[in-house]
């Protein structure tokens, strides 16, 4: 893990919209999680708020209950586009 | 399929955040004159006197959109000194304090003339006074100002219908009946000396 920094924060959409001090403020209280290939990000929610994660680095598949699949390609692939957020429970 | 690296934020926090820096008409890249007053709106993205615990867990987060911009509309600040009661055990409820800067002391004494007992220390973004306006009972505390400072404090009106109405449910006294004859529970939460004081008994 490592703290988030507020120039990573204000890549992603829709805080990068946020005022300065409430940037600085949420990059105090996230940070930057690697997690290893074949384990699920969205099971590992110790918190029982709903999370939005941003996909930084690397690629991950998304199965759908519907049993089709997404594949998201990380904004480090491409970096004009910013990172979009996830929903997690 | 890869390593990844991921961010998490409270879906709950990023919404109050957008929509307080919305009601306080935050434009990114916007630039204010530096003569410009200090408005309620600026007050609302002070992240110093309303940081993201004051809104996630305070009693901001219930309310309407717009009785947040309405209650910074009415707000007065008022400048206070160290040493400064600013409410007194005993006397009636007159406004809801919320402190800008500075930092106070919450005293209390069991029985009148008895010593006060500090039972809390109030810096930036913390609120105060809200007890005797929601119960109409007396004070139930000594505010006093440790250090210079500066108050946002909205009057017992305004408070009511601002802040009151939204987030206290009042039933009437038949409904209250009906609800204990069904297995609802009474509780008192008074203090022993708002309780003794107060007409209201609990049999």
């Amino acid at each position: 893990m490592q703290p988030a920094q507020t120039s990573l924060l204000n890549t992603l959409e829709p805080i990068a919209a946020l005022s300065p001090g409430r940037v600085d403020e949420l990059a105090a209280m996230c940070v930057v999680e690697t997690v290893s290939q074949g384990l699920n990000p969205f099971r590992m929610n110790i918190v029982q708020s709903e999370q939005l994660l941003y996909l930084l680095k690397g690629d991950l598949s998304l199965s759908m209950w519907m049993a089709r699949a997404m594949y998201c390609m990380a904004a480090a692939i491409l970096p004009a586009i910013p990172s979009f957020p996830i929903r997690r429970r | 399929m890869t390593d990844i690296q991921i961010l998490c934020i409270d879906a709950d926090l990023l919404d109050i955040m957008l929509t307080w820096d919305q009601l306080a008409g935050y434009e990114k890249g916007a630039h204010k004159s530096d003569k410009q007053e200090r408005n309620a709106g600026e007050w609302m993205y002070s992240t110093g006197v309303f940081n993201a615990a004051s809104l996630k867990n305070g009693i901001f987060r219930a309310l309407p959109p717009a009785n947040v911009e309405e209650l910074f509309r009415r707000m007065e600040r008022v400048p206070v000194k160290a040493g400064q009661v600013i409410i007194r055990q005993g006397d009636e409820g007159d406004y809801y304090y919320l402190i800008e800067s500075g930092a106070a002391e919450v005293s209390r004494s069991s029985q009148v003339g008895a010593a006060k007992a500090i039972v809390a220390k109030l810096d930036a973004g913390s609120a105060f006074g809200e007890e005797a306006l929601v119960s109409g009972n007396k004070r139930n505390a000594t505010v006093m100002m440790k250090t210079d400072g500066v108050l946002l404090r909205l009057g017992k009106q305004d408070f009511i219908e601002l802040l009151k109405k939204p987030l206290v449910n009042e039933i009437g006294l038949d409904e209250a009946k009906r609800k204990i004859e069904k297995g609802a529970v009474l509780l008192d939460v008074r203090t022993p000396r708002n309780s003794a004081s107060s007409n209201c008994r609990m049999h």
